[in-house]
């Protein structure tokens, strides 16, 4: 599972309320890839895009706790507009989002406690029928 | 057509020997493939940067392939544990391509680099292959349950034939509907989804476009082929933006190409004040008449119903009514 998909995941349970808190990694294995798109301008043009994109979207400290987690702590602690415009914080970004996976590990929920296990990279996310959200 | 959703849930349908059969399948590669790439032109993406896409109901990441090919960043959910395995398997193999190429095309400072990357979290590396290793992640989860994610997460919303799955319960706590409200949560960045399904019926239509009228989506089912069984493709489009339309379904020549070519276009509003009422067209319209046969009793209640409406006198409905007179020598 990626840095990314973790910072957009939130529990879904009745319990937790609808509340946004994010879910604190327990890492037990974690896998580094090294970037794969470098000599290919198109490619670094695309990930700089798509960083940018996703910029605003993302929970930062989220990603700050999330990457301190997997064992990263060269993060900033905030997003200043110039960091936002450079081209080489936003590719160093796109690395974290996406080449550090947590192969296995557990997610857990800070305001409820319930966990979610993460393994061979793919985090349970099934309920139990009685725990699901109520629709509005 | 056979419908698997009747036998049971799908985690307990698409077990090791099922979703190895489905990958497999190469009918079922191109179908999903061809579905993929329509949903993709629905969601009329900026195709200057990669976007970030949900798959609900991804299984094998057939559809999440297609998405790589078209250069975005996808997360895929599936209730099919087995499903998820193959898909796994799919990206950890491309990954390994990848890195592979990159370990020929790179000489021993390779792993050096490797290293420091890892220690001093230095990210300026500068080398690789070719070969992008696939910008999938998978979740095991059911969409029936609602989605685990933070409002505005993704660009676009994705789903090849997965929502009809939820249109059966399996136990009694599982009301169809509650589920269906629970999956239209969809949290999308004022984004587009395009969700793709086979209704058993024009009530499942409705009800899953209710649905998301309900949670407060602008859009329709775009209805490729209408006239065609085969050929024929349901396109849940939503959006955010209220006054957003859903586009036409395909017609005509593109299903010529599926050996099924005839024309005709539907398409059921969902952002009609009665979503009831707009779907109904399409089901009520005058009974086609059979050769030989009179009006049905369906048809005449129906219509005394109607008459009754207008406040005409109408005469009661009784066992009689619509019933075949004796023959007559």
């Amino acid at each position: 599972m990626r840095l990314l998909t973790h910072n957009v995941l939130r529990n879904n349970t009745k319990a937790a309320n609808g509340s946004n808190t994010p879910l604190r990694i327990t890492a037990t294995e974690v896998r580094v890839d090294e970037p794969t798109s470098n000599n290919d301008p198109d490619a670094e043009r695309r990930e700089v895009e798509f960083a940018k994109n996703m910029l605003p979207a993302l929970n930062w400290d989220t990603l700050i706790e999330g990457a301190k987690s997997m064992g990263l702590d060269s993060l900033p602690p905030s997003v200043t507009p110039e960091l936002a415009n450079d081209e080489g914080f936003l590719r160093a970004l796109y690395h974290v989002l996406m080449d550090v996976h947590l192969v296995n590990g557990m997610l857990t929920c800070t305001e409820t406690g319930r966990e979610f296990a993460v393994t061979n990279g793919i985090a349970n996310f099934m309920l139990e029928e009685d725990e699901c959200e109520v629709p509005k | 057509m056979s419908r698997p959703e009747l036998t049971g849930h799908a985690s307990l349908f698409y077990n090791e020997k099922e979703a190895r059969k489905y990958d497999s399948s190469s009918r079922m590669v191109g179908i999903q493939r061809e579905i993929t790439e329509r949903a993709i032109e629905l969601l009329k993406l900026p195709s200057n940067r990669p976007s970030f896409i949900l798959d609900v109901g991804c299984g094998s990441g057939l559809s999440g392939q297609v998405l790589e090919e078209h250069g975005h960043v996808w997360v895929g959910c599936d209730v099919s544990r087995d499903m998820l395995n193959m898909a796994n398997e799919r990206i950890e193999r491309k990954r390994e391509e990848a890195m592979g190429e990159g370990d020929s095309s790179e000489d021993d400072s390779d792993n050096d680099m490797n290293d420091n990357n890892d220690s001093n979290n230095d990210f300026n590396n500068s080398k690789g292959g070719t070969e992008e290793s696939s910008p999938g992640d998978l979740l095991h989860h059911d969409m029936g349950t609602g989605l685990p994610f933070r409002p505005a997460s993704f660009d676009a919303c994705i789903s090849i034939s997965a929502l009809q799955w939820l249109c059966y319960s399996n136990t009694k706590e599982q009301i169809p509907k509650k589920r269906l409200t629970a999956s239209s949560h969809h949290y999308t960045k004022g984004a587009r989804a395009v969700l793709q399904f086979y209704p058993e019926s024009s009530e499942h239509a409705i009800l899953i476009s209710e649905c998301a009228a309900k949670v407060g989506f602008a859009g329709g089912i775009v209805v490729d082929y209408p006239n065609s069984t085969k050929a024929k493709k349901h396109y849940l489009v939503l959006s955010f933006e209220r006054s957003y339309k859903a586009p036409q379904g395909l017609t005509g020549l593109e299903g010529a190409l599926l050996n099924e070519g005839r024309s005709g276009s539907g398409g059921v509003r969902v952002a009609d004040k009665d979503p009831r009422r707009a779907a109904g067209k399409k089901s009520r319209g005058p009974p086609r008449k059979k050769k030989g046969g009179g009006k049905t009793k369906e048809w005449i209640l129906h219509k005394k119903e109607t008459q009754r409406k207008k406040g005409k006198d109408t005469r009661k409905d009784t066992k009689f009514t619509g019933r075949k007179r004796p023959m007559r020598f």
